[in-house]
């Protein structure tokens, strides 16, 4: 069996080499980060020292309070100088370019607050147009956090390199920040990683307040794990969600959510009420808008990070797989697991991928049995493309070709108890579409949603 | 429903009264369906052509698989005996009615009703 980074492929090598490059450029960008990683833990440990000095003498101010004034003032002017350096730390880990998403538009606000809590982001290139999405908040504020934030940041950046699960990357950046940060401090993440030609979102939620997917209701993205950085055993859950052309998915830390008030029905319900009357602005308006909403009396404080990454599927998604077989029945799965477990994916329940793999099955079967003749040295070759409403198959031989309006219908009397001849009437009659190519060597057949209009029998 | 690597279409044979029932389970495609047709051939050279086919767990049949049931339906027929189909799923049942299959083959409950049933 060949994939799709079969060198016959001109697509596939293209494919092959931006994926190349990406991962150079990657691995590029974790070398300078390694040095980065390097500088930060001397920066860091100097910095620990110092905090440790500034305790101390924060100790002793609380242990004389009629210490004199200007022991105040000094303390004071110190805490601000930190909390600055805190926040340029943080506003200089955020990222200064975004990849391009092909097909998604991409809405960014971070406001690092008074305080500087420990908010952060990324969007990470993963290669084969698949990106890491990252919402983050670390525990407490100040130096610390934002020095905790500028470690954890560098690890999801090193261990994402050749990662395409979120669960894989979690486990590492997990054990990394169980080893490498002080106790007491953690992070609550949400890491997802989308596979863009497929619009398929793996995701792992360690205890972030779960990202909003705005389709015609509010869908909480949410998912069993622990923080990261607190527990050698987080029990992280990866979970998919398949994204649809119009898809919203807005991912908020706290400081964003507490605007809407304390956790709770009552919060969601005002969050989902704001988003669906809102369905209609830009995505960029709807970052703004739900940064200004009147905070809820009483329980919103100033002063927090802020922080929302927003995604929108702003093109109905096609992807094209390709395949091609050696002309041998037993190959026929290869090409039935790929199709038919996108399809699962992507939503098509039992009978719908029933009749998928029943033309399937029959196409292949024709492809080798009648159009290679079983020759071996020929290939049969599956072009598979899914869209929103629909599956279209194409399966190719490298065969003479046959005038499909000569097969005579197997249901007429004369041919009901003929051992073959049912394949092309099964095709027709479990998919919604089939066409043959004008040599006849070619067929194409077609396989609507369950939630488009329905036809045939797996509809 | 992905084809499943443990599911080879097993067959299991029994004899019941004058008839064997036969066994299938899982898928019944291209590579299944070689199987089968050995599996009927050695029927037949026994002298068996009274055959009741459990599908009650046959999960997949492609035309290659109804083309084997096929050529022993007609085998068994013109020896003066049947070939039988027992509880096959609702999705075997709607590919029997699109391929008209149902009004050839017949379908029982049971196998014990099947080998009991006398022929019209």
């Amino acid at each position: 069996m060949t994939d799709c980074s079969s060198p016959n492929s001109k697509r596939s090598r293209e494919k092959a080499n931006i994926a190349k490059a990406a991962l150079d450029s990657l691995r590029d960008e974790i070398s300078s980060m390694k040095q980065e990683i390097a500088r930060l833990r001397q920066e860091n440990a100097g910095l620990k020292s110092e905090m440790d000095a500034h305790e101390t003498e924060a100790r002793l101010a609380r242990s004389a309070p009629d210490a004199p004034c200007d022991e105040h003032a000094l303390l004071r002017a110190r805490y601000d100088r930190d909390l600055q350096i805190a926040r340029q730390l943080q506003l200089r880990l955020n990222p200064v370019w975004l990849p391009q998403m092909p097909g998604m538009e991409i809405a960014v606000k971070c406001v690092s607050g008074a305080k500087a809590s420990g908010d952060f982001y990324d969007v990470i290139e993963l290669g084969d147009n698949s990106y890491g999405l990252l919402i983050a908040d670390v525990s407490g504020s100040g130096l610390r956090a934002a020095v905790v934030m500028a470690v954890a940041k560098l690890a999801f950046r090193t261990f994402s390199a050749n990662q395409f699960s979120p669960k894989a990357i979690l486990d590492k950046v997990n054990a990394a920040l169980c080893d490498s940060t002080p106790e007491s401090y953690y992070l609550e993440a949400f890491l997802g990683v989308l596979d863009a030609d497929n619009m398929v979102l793996r995701y792992v939620n360690a205890s972030q307040p779960p990202p909003l997917l705005l389709r015609d209701k509010v869908t909480r993205l949410d998912g069993r794990g622990l923080f990261v950085g607190m527990f050698d055993d987080p029990g992280y859950e990866e979970k998919t969600v398949a994204l649809e052309f119009g898809d919203r998915l807005l991912m908020l830390t706290d400081g964003a959510l507490d605007r809407f008030g304390p956790p709770g029905a009552a919060r969601d319900a005002r969050i989902d009420e704001v988003l669906t009357a809102n369905r209609n602005a830009s995505l960029e308006d709807m970052v703004e808008l739900l940064l200004q909403v009147p905070p809820a009396p009483g329980y919103f404080e100033e002063g927090d990070d802020l922080t929302i990454l927003a995604l929108e599927v702003a093109q109905s998604p096609v992807a094209v797989h390709e395949l091609s077989i050696e002309s041998d029945p037993a190959e026929i799965r290869h090409v039935e697991r790929l199709i038919l477990g996108l399809l699962e994916t992507k939503g098509y329940g039992e009978r719908s991928l029933f009749a998928t793999r029943l033309a399937l099955e029959e196409a292949v079967t024709n492809a080798i049995r009648h159009g290679n003749k079983h020759d071996r040295t020929r290939k049969v070759h599956v072009t598979f493309f899914l869209e929103d409403d629909r599956a279209t198959i194409t399966v190719a031989d490298e065969g003479e070709g046959f005038n499909p309006s000569e097969v005579p219908d197997p249901r007429g009397v004369e041919y009901l108890e003929r051992e073959g001849g049912r394949g092309l009437l099964l095709m027709r009659a479990y998919m919604d579409e089939v066409s043959y190519n004008d040599k006849g060597n070619a067929v194409t057949m077609v396989k609507y949603a369950p939630w488009a209009r329905k036809k045939s029998p797996g509809g | 429903m992905p084809p499943d690597a443990d599911n080879h279409g097993d067959e299991c044979v029994r004899r019941v009264g004058d008839a064997v029932a036969l066994t299938l389970a899982g898928d019944i495609t291209e590579i299944q369906a070689d199987r089968l047709g050995q599996t009927f051939h050695c029927l037949f050279d026994d002298g068996v052509y009274k055959i009741v086919l459990d599908m009650t767990r046959a999960r997949f049949i492609s035309s290659t698989g109804l083309g084997r049931i096929m050529m022993a339906y007609k085998e068994c027929s013109s020896n003066g005996g049947y070939l039988r189909l027992v509880n096959p799923q609702p999705l075997i049942v709607d590919i029997l009615q699109v391929t008209k299959l149902d009004s050839v083959l017949e379908v029982f409950n049971s196998v014990e009703e099947a080998v009991a049933h006398k022929s019209s």
